[in-house]
């Protein structure tokens, strides 16, 4: 089966530092995949890299088999790819409708997208916050309504880049529930940090280390492996 | 953030009153000529004008976040389209909407350098004011007899005069005179003003706001900036164009002058200080400087400039918002002072009640 | 032969010129990010300090001077009462300092009145086959060079350069290590402003000094700085040269506003395919 997500060879510089360095990485359609790793490890820079918010200092990004690593991040959004970035990454000046219409407006027509935008609304539990504006809310609410853009443009591969941050434990675990949910109809690679966040969402999970790939493997088998434990399980005591 | 949030605000008032406000402007403003002289036609049709280019500047620097100092190149291109068509041909009604055609090509096609090579937002400020710059000094240059398009003389700083009335396009032998002319400024003032408008509530509009507040998350939910800022870049060129050729049917005369730094100037000013974050802020700001500036002049003071020159500072510094906000602010204080003053003297007698029943 | 040594003046003279105008600025905007739109009346400033000089009897050179000081002097009066309170704010910053550059037009018309004044260098000419060069224009040249070169090596190798560059990259570090910014902030304008005065004196003798002179400076100083990129002193060398030669060799043959249309043509090219600037691809800041 051609995977949904291929990287190969992948290196990204900046100045003559190797924040990525050398990533060969595959996801399988429909997969729900964790990445974990210490701060610095190159997750953050990976996702920036697959929406082309960073260019590639080398290598190649495959979406389906096509070769995307010289497109446009309005191209491969068209092409199915949300992110959800680490700082909420919204349109803080407008409201919660409007963030989630504008994103939805992308794929639907107006009555498709006020449509979509209510029931996005009532599914994340946002429809009293309907006509703030996002600026003003806390950055939990912020976190949901970068959800809720990542949701209207119904992507088939979702990139969450540390959803849970700054949540308190209900919204966590909603927030699990929600991941959950959404890989019924698509992929999605998730950074997090929380290990027990990892545990009750994937059972497969990639280690990344000082911008390469560690290991690759369950969670059961990562939390015994020799080397994740040195480098980031046995420093941070998580699990 | 005051000006985005009042801006949510403004997108999201109820069209009912929405259309009635206009609609009762609109009144008004057909109203004025038929008990005002021909030169109040004259003074109103030439804020109307300048109304029109700051919208157009307005529309993008508050909307959007693109500040262009390059409206009013558009804004001369388009004076002198009407200038060299009009004479040209004989006939005004192509060479008003080649006024309009030509502005929107040239923005086309700068737009499309600075926005597809992605330069800064501060870039192309400085690079449509250079466009400005340049384009004006070409003008100037051009009083050798030798510079003439068809059978007109460009004439240097001298400017064209002499331009013919627009005619009426379905009867050609029928020109606008100056109250006629009042009132095509204002209707297509007020048309340019709900088309933004209208612009705004749209697909279009919304992701031009999403532009203003974030760039790349437009970008990143599977739009293509550029095309958004190219479009909305030709359609102001257009509508600045449209200005210009207003502007020279209004004074059956264009000069260099249209285009050079001080007009660029009294553009930004009018907008800055009407406030930028609503699309009526551009308008109030040019009655309020147009009238200003007249004044200045019958007052005796000699040099506009000093006087322009400080109250674009002193807006920038002191109230960057612009007067309609702060109209609007001082209003919301004065009635929360009011309803503070009454509650403390409830209070007061609610303590006193107190007191004297203890 | 002689053709081709009175083409390579046209060009140095128009490099030169290139320059001088941008130098100030380079410094201003490519080191500080700060817009200083009054560039073209701080130019005038500078010619007008020279013409009031040179009218009390000074040597040409001494008003020169004069100008240099005067006009850094004005500089750090704008920074005190203007620019400071808006750093960071790169579109206020471009707005006030044109309401500025509108306030400076207004002042100096309404004290010299807006008629145009020479100012005469007292150098003669030198005769090159069958072609005159005005000996002035190659002292231009000169000057030019050597306030270049000046600008690099206080910026490169003296304490002052050091610090400021610090500060200019992170103001924050600088001030734990016991620098005080807000100063090194003042004395860069400062600094900007005085090559700039230099510049409109060594400008005085070419050209007919008058109020709204500026506008025929500032289009080129931003277009040779902001295509110059981020390192903004050899940035300014290479723009300087790159729009120096394609306008010397366009005005000699045609006219001066062709020759800056070609500038501004190229510019925009530039822009469309550079983004960054010609220097935008190497890291190092100088």
């Amino acid at each position: 089966m051609t995977p949904i997500l291929e990287t190969r060879g992948l290196v990204k510089r900046f100045g003559g530092v190797a924040a990525i360095d050398g990533v060969d990485f595959r996801l399988e359609p429909g997969e729900l995949r964790c990445l974990i790793g210490p701060n610095g490890a190159g997750k953050s820079t990976f996702f920036k890299m697959l929406t082309a918010q960073y260019a590639p200092t080398a290598g190649q990004i495959l979406l389906d088999g096509d070769d995307i690593t010289d497109e446009e991040p309005s191209e491969i959004s068209r092409r199915g790819v949300g992110i959800k970035n680490q700082v909420p990454d919204v349109l803080d000046g407008l409201s919660v409708r409007e963030n989630i219409w504008i994103a939805a407006r992308g794929r639907h027509d107006t009555a498709g997208a006020d449509h979509a935008v209510s029931e996005i609304l009532e599914r994340l539990n946002l429809g009293p916050l309907a006509d703030r504006v996002v600026g003003k809310l806390s950055h939990g609410h912020r976190q949901w309504v970068e959800f809720g853009m990542v949701l209207a443009i119904n992507p088939r591969l979702a990139l969450l880049d540390e959803p849970t941050a700054g949540m308190t434990a209900e919204e966590t675990r909603r927030t699990a529930e929600l991941i959950r949910e959404m890989n019924r109809s698509m992929a999605i690679v998730v950074v997090e940090h929380d290990m027990q966040f990892v545990r009750t969402i994937a059972h497969r999970v990639t280690v990344f280390d000082q911008g390469r790939i560690l290991a690759e493997d369950t969670m059961d088998r990562i939390q015994v492996h020799p080397e994740v434990l040195r480098i980031y399980l046995g420093t941070s005591g998580h699990a | 953030m005051f000006a985005r949030l009042s801006e949510t605000q403004s997108v999201s008032l109820p069209p009912a009153l929405w259309w009635t406000a206009v609609a009762l402007a609109l009144a008004a403003g057909l109203a004025i000529p038929s008990f005002t002289g021909l030169d109040v036609h004259l003074d109103l049709s030439i804020i109307f004008i300048f109304g029109i280019l700051a919208l157009s500047m307005g529309f993008m620097w508050g909307q959007v976040g693109m500040l262009s100092f390059g409206q009013t190149a558009f804004f001369g291109l388009g004076g002198y389209t009407y200038a060299v068509c009009s004479l040209n041909f004989g006939e005004t009604t192509s060479a008003m909407l080649l006024a309009i055609l030509l502005p929107a090509i040239f923005a086309t096609v700068l737009g499309y350098f600075m926005i597809y090579g992605r330069i800064s937002n501060i870039y192309f400020t400085v690079i449509t004011m250079v466009v400005t710059i340049v384009l004006e000094k070409a003008i100037r240059a051009t009083s050798d007899e030798s510079f003439v398009i068809g059978d007109v003389w460009l004439r240097g700083q001298n400017g064209i005069a002499g331009l013919p009335d627009l005619q009426v396009p379905w009867d050609p032998a029928t020109t606008l005179f100056v109250t006629e002319v009042y009132y095509l400024a204002f209707v297509l003032m007020m048309a340019v003003y709900v088309g933004y408008r209208m612009l705004l509530r749209h697909r279009f509009g919304r992701v031009l706001l999403g532009i203003r507040e974030n760039e790349r998350r437009i970008n990143l939910l599977g739009y293509d900036t550029r095309r958004y800022k190219l479009a909305i870049f030709a359609i102001s060129g257009a509508v600045a164009g449209l200005a210009g050729g207003l502007y020279a049917v209004w004074g059956n005369f264009v000069a260099p002058e249209m285009m050079n730094l001080n007009s660029a100037a009294s553009v930004v000013i009018n907008v800055i200080v009407g406030g930028k974050a609503t699309l009526l802020g551009p308008l109030i700001g040019t009655g309020v400087v147009q009238w200003l500036t007249a004044w200045l002049g019958t007052a005796g003071v000699g040099q506009v400039n000093l006087v322009l020159g400080l109250v674009l500072i002193g807006f920038v510094m002191l109230f960057p918002q612009g007067i309609l906000p702060m109209a609007a602010g001082l209003g919301r204080e004065a009635l929360e002072a009011a309803r503070q003053l009454f509650r403390r003297r409830d209070l007061a007698a609610a303590a006193l009640r107190k007191e004297t029943n203890s | 032969m002689h053709e081709i040594v009175i083409h390579l003046y046209q060009v140095m003279f128009a490099i030169g010129i290139f320059v001088l105008i941008s130098l100030g600025l380079a410094v201003i905007f490519g080191m500080m990010r700060v817009i200083n739109l009054a560039q073209g009346e701080f130019i005038m400033l500078g010619a007008y300090f020279c013409l009031f000089a040179t009218q009390l009897g000074l040597d040409f050179w001494l008003a020169v001077l004069c100008a240099g000081l005067g006009v850094g002097l004005f500089g750090i009066l704008v920074e005190r009462l203007l620019i400071r309170f808006l750093y960071g704010r790169i579109m206020d910053t471009l707005l006030a300092t044109w309401g500025l550059s509108l306030f400076m037009v207004g002042l100096v018309t309404s004290v010299f009145g807006p008629q145009e004044a020479g100012v005469d260098a007292k150098l003669g000419k030198v005769t090159f086959g069958a072609y005159s060069i005005a000996e002035y224009n190659l002292v231009l040249i000169a000057v030019a060079g050597a306030l270049l070169a000046l600008t690099f090596a206080i910026w490169r190798y003296t304490r002052f350069g050091l610090v400021a560059r610090s500060v200019m990259q992170n103001p924050t570090m600088a001030a734990a290590l016991g620098v005080n910014p807000r100063k090194y902030y003042m004395l860069t304008f400062g600094f900007g402003s005085a090559l700039t005065g230099v510049a409109g004196a060594m400008l005085a003798p070419l050209v007919g000094n008058q109020p709204t002179m500026g506008s025929f400076y500032v289009a080129k100083a931003f277009v040779t700085v902001i295509s110059g990129g981020p390192a903004p002193l050899t940035g300014t060398l290479y723009a300087s040269t790159l729009f120096g030669a394609t306008d010397g060799l366009i005005s000699y043959r045609t006219t001066q506003v062709l020759g800056e249309i070609g500038v501004l043509l190229i510019a925009i090219v530039l822009l469309r395919m550079l983004p960054l600037g010609i220097t935008g691809h190497s890291a190092r800041r100088a």
